[in-house]
Formats: C-alpha cells, sequence, structure tokens
C-alpha cells in the first residue's frame, strides 16, 4: 500500500497543498521550518486520526485557522493493489463548550465519502512513523513503551482501541472512588463494578500486549542483527503488574480480582490504582545490560529505531500489506548510518 | 465571579451577567451576550420570559412516587389506572420517560433515578433517588424491575448496584438488551431500537 495523493487545508503551516506522490521510496528535504515532519505528520493522522505526539490535536489546526474557526483537512488516497480509499480527516473548532471559556475541536471522519468513527479509520492506513522523540521508548519511563504497544496493537485490532478506551475510564473512575472511600465519603461495594470492569479489560489489554511482544520479539531481535554489528543479542519482554497466567490454579481474571481485593486497603490510602496494564512496562536488554538504564544514546537510538522496523514488519505481516514508513531524520542520523538502505 | 474588564456596566446588569453565568454551559462572554440581548428586547417579551421560569419554578415539581418531573404530584402516569403496575422501569433522567414512552410498547410504571453513580463527578448511590424506589417497592404488587440506564460504564455500575439491593424485594430483574449502541444515550435511541431493547430485556 502506499498514499497516492495528499491534500492539505489550513493544517499546520500549509494553508493549501496538493501532493500528488508515486509509490516507493520518498525523501522529502529541505531548510529548517518548512514542514517537512508536518507531511510526515498528516500522513500519520489519516492512519490513526491523532496527532503523533501526546500535544493536542488542536495544534495540528494552523493558527489562522483557529482564529476564525476554519476547516482543517488532511485529505489521502491510499493505494491498496487494485482498491483506492479516499480518506478525509476534518477537524474545526466549535464552541464556547461546556464550561464556557473553551471551544472544543470537532473531528470527523469521511472514508469514500461516508462518514466513520475513528474506531473504524484503524487499519485502513498503516502507518509507522519515527521521530528523534522515540528514543523515549528505550530510556524514557514506562508510558512511552506502553503508548508504542497500544499504538502498534490499536492498527491491528479495532476492539483493542475499544477496550483501551473502557479501561482508561474505568481507572479514571476507580481512582475517584479509591479518593472517596479514603474520606469515607462512599461504601466499599460501591467498588465490586469498577473492580469487575477493570479485571475484564485489563485482563485482555495485558494478555493481548504479552502476545504482541512474543511476536515482536523475534522480529526485533533479527533487525537489531543486521542495524549492527554487535554481537549481542536483543531481549524483549512484557513486565504486567498482575500474574497473566493466574497463581495457584486460578485463571488470570481471579487472580486480578483478589489482588483488587486483598489490596483494597494500600489503594484507598495511596489514593490510585496500584494494579492493572496502565502500571505494565515492556523490559528490553541487550547482552545483559538494561536497556533503559545502561546504553549508550547512539545505541538507544538504534534500538529505537528498531523496534519502529519491528512494528512495521509486525504490521505487514498481520494485514498483509505493507505500512507507511515515514522517517523523520532532521539530523541524517539514519541516511548517514545507510540504516533506511536496507528497507 | 468580577468583571474587571467592565469597570463601568450598570449594576442590574451585571447582576443578570452573573445569574446567567452560573447556568451549565454558559460562560461569561455568553452570559454577556444573552444580557445585552435581553436589554433590547420588548419588555412584552422579556415579561414573558420571566414568567416561564417562575412558572417552571412554581407549577412544576417532583412526583413523590416515581420522582418524574410533574405539574401534579402524583403524577398523571403514576395516577393512571390503564398501567401495568406489576413492572416497574427504572431510568437516569426524565427524559428518559419520554424516550420510552414514543415507543407505545411499555405499559408498566417508571421510577426516575435523576442521574447515575459516578465518582468522578462526586455523585453516589445517596445523591440518586434510590431510596424512594426501595420504599416504593416495600408491600407493592411489583413483579419485574427493569433497569433502563445507559449502556454506558456509569449506568451499568448504577444497575449492578441496584441490582443487589432490588433482589430480596422483586422477583423479577431484567436489563434493556444490548441493542442500543454502546455508550449511546436512551434519549438518543430511535423508537424501534428502543422497543427491541425492551422486547428483548434479559435476566440479570
Ligand atoms: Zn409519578
Amino acid at each position: 500500500m502506499y498514499i497516492s495523493h495528499l491534500g492539505l487545508t489550513n493544517f499546520r503551516n500549509y494553508q493549501h497543498l496538493e501532493l500528488d506522490l508515486p509509490p516507493g521510496l520518498l525523501v522529502f528535504y529541505g531548510g529548517n521550518a518548512q514542514g517537512k515532519s508536518n507531511l510526515l505528520e498528516a500522513v500519520y493522522l489519516l492512519s490513526i486520526a491523532k496527532a503523533y505526539r501526546a500535544t493536542s490535536d488542536r495544534e495540528a489546526i494552523s493558527r489562522t485557522a483557529q482564529d476564525d474557526h476554519a476547516h482543517t483537512q488532511v485529505l489521502g488516497i491510499a493505494q491498496k493493489g487494485q482498491d483506492r480509499v479516499r480518506i478525509v480527516v476534518d477537524m474545526h473548532l466549535e464552541g464556547p463548550g461546556e464550561d464556557g471559556y473553551q471551544t472544543y475541536l470537532r473531528k470527523d471522519i469521511w472514508v469514500n465519502g461516508i462518514p466513520r468513527p475513528a474506531s473504524e479509520l484503524v487499519g485502513v492506513v498503516n502507518a509507522v512513523l519515527f521521530d528523534a522523540e522515540d528514543i523515549q521508548m528505550v530510556s524514557g519511563p514506562p508510558a512511552a513503551r506502553r503508548r508504542y504497544l497500544d499504538i502498534l496493537i490499536c492498527q491491528m485490532d479495532r476492539a483493542y482501541l475499544r477496550s483501551l478506551q473502557k479501561y482508561q475510564k474505568v481507572v479514571y473512575q476507580r481512582n475517584h472512588l479509591l479518593r472517596l472511600l479514603r474520606e469515607r465519603r462512599a461504601q466499599p461495594e460501591e467498588m465490586d463494578f469498577w473492580n469487575q470492569a477493570m479485571v475484564q479489560e485489563g485482563v485482555y489489554i495485558a494478555q493481548r500486549r504479552a502476545q504482541v511482544v512474543q511476536e515482536l520479539r523475534a522480529l526485533a531481535r533479527e533487525l537489531y542483527c543486521q542495524l549492527t554489528e554487535a554481537r549481542e543479542e536483543l531481549a524483549m519482554e512484557y513486565v504486567p503488574s498482575i500474574p497473566l497466567d493466574g497463581e495457584e490454579g486460578e485463571d488470570a481474571h481471579h487472580t486480578f480480582a483478589r489482588i483488587l481485593e486483598e489490596g483494597l486497603g494500600r489503594e484507598v490510602a495511596l489514593g490510585s490504582s496500584q494494579w492493572g496494564p496502565h502500571r505494565d512496562d515492556v523490559r528490553l536488554k541487550i547482552g545483559e545490560m538494561e536497556a533503559a538504564t545502561y546504553v549508550s544514546r547512539g545505541q538507544a537510538r538504534t534500538l529505537a529505531l528498531t523496534l519502529k522496523l519491528a512494528e512495521g514488519a509486525l504490521l505487514e505481516r498481520e494485514r498483509g500489506e505493507s505500512p507507511v514508513l515515514l522517517l523523520d531524520d532532521p539530523k541524517n542520523l539514519w541516511v548517514e548510518k545507510g540504516a533506511i538502505v536496507p528497507l | 465571579m468580577t468583571y474587571d474588564f467592565l469597570p463601568s456596566v450598570a449594576a442590574p446588569l451585571a447582576r443578570l451577567i452573573e445569574e446567567f453565568h452560573k447556568l451549565p454551559g454558559i460562560g461569561p462572554k455568553t452570559a454577556q451576550r444573552l444580557a445585552y440581548y435581553l436589554i433590547r428586547m420588548p419588555a412584552e417579551e422579556a415579561h414573558s420570559l420571566a414568567e416561564a421560569i417562575l412558572a417552571v419554578k412554581e407549577r412544576i415539581t417532583f412526583c413523590t412516587v416515581c420522582q418524574n418531573i410533574t405539574e401534579s404530584s402524583p403524577c398523571p402516569l403514576c395516577s393512571s389506572q390503564s398501567r401495568d403496575r406489576s413492572r416497574l422501569c427504572v431510568v437516569e433522567e426524565p427524559l428518559d420517560v419520554l424516550s420510552l414512552e414514543r415507543t407505545r410498547v411499555y405499559k408498566g410504571l417508571y421510577h426516575v433515578l435523576h442521574g447515575v453513580i459516578s465518582p468522578a463527578s462526586g455523585i453516589g448511590p445517596e445523591n440518586l433517588k434510590i431510596r424512594e424506589m426501595l420504599e416504593r417497592l416495600k408491600g407493592n404488587e411489583v413483579e419485574e424491575v427493569i433497569l433502563a440506564t445507559n449502556p454506558s460504564l456509569e449506568g451499568e455500575s448504577t444497575a449492578m448496584y441496584i441490582h443487589r439491593l432490588l433482589l430480596p424485594l422483586v422477583p423479577r430483574i431484567t436489563r434493556l438488551a444490548r441493542g442500543l449502541p454502546v455508550g449511546g444515550d436512551l434519549e438518543y435511541a430511535d423508537e424501534v431500537t428502543l422497543s427491541r431493547a425492551l422486547e428483548g430485556r434479559q435476566e440479570m
């Protein structure tokens, strides 16, 4: 699959742009702040209808469009074999919103002219974006590695996206209830539903992530060998906060439920949810070295690239078509090293 | 709230702006716009608006039986002889009663909770009309309670909480079928979908 056309309206620094693109490797080059990264970001937006960086989607709307509530549109035509898929992501500010002070962002998505919810965009265009910030996957906090897995799995599995959204709401409500319990403003039995929902979604999310890490591991190990002359092996392991195979003959659901029941006192004292996939991590090792603490910056960068390429390889295997690889390389780190040549 | 950027606004106007600002979804800018709009409004229209607001407060009350909004208590639904008194449908909001009535499938009685359990919004069971519902069910001929809260997390959580309280009191407790879109509101469901959800209700 490749993107054969890109149309931008009021997207970041582009007021209007129509661009026909060829298949194969494509390099955008030019001076700073000309909008090369913004082009990659636009393609990425077509894949999950969210901005790549955790910053708000609002920033993708050009300054002038924000001021007069004009529409920002990203149009992409994806060529999938014989099929052409036309995708439009439209964003504009509406408001003032609920609290009166804020405008809110309205996002509409059309696939081949039919309005679709964001969750149905998943899997239409698969994209893997890599930029300098991605080094966080190796040396940053666990949240960066969870995010990496979540974005990857969301592209393969719509049910996972829905489950993740539900789980986030459960954690949010549950944390509030824990604090109410601490202040004795709620009854413990009010927790039953939230525990049940947390177990249901949490086990599914953690097991799915663990399974994907297993699939990634083999791919990443091989890619890491190709990218470096190093003889050390890359190791990758999902570290769940709850035993995913269950304990003492129970299944994972029962074990998680028991942990929550037994740990309620501690959670109430701390006022936040202590167990579940929102506390999990992925351990990366090179040889015997823990990547998060011991590797050099150069090694970390190579490792991050490896993870991204493994993501692309897994998506390709799952969906039977190659994803669009977007490599943002402001300092020529990869081109210089020849890292993109093996692609 | 003080409005430093309106140093010379007349006191009655300032008061009106402040009152508007207390309403849900109305920020300072909108409050100003509404207030200035009212100034230009013909006197009769302004009177009629003020009267409508007072009428809502003076003539609208809550039904002591089902807790729905009504002009007289008990409300027409609760006092009607043609309703099936063996069934009670529990809903989140008064608007849900209207949605269910539109289907013309359901002939039983209602109970309005006026909200759902949501720890994040500080709403617990004691903030809902649950106690009133339990009182109502004591020594009553109700044979089935249909829990028709929305299929959202909060709606499910409320249904589960109430279910436990109802177990010793009611022979049959059911939940609307899953035909409703997840996260969707009863309020926005069309009549056909809602009728199917009612007909396909399941034992909890
Ligand atoms: Zn009534």
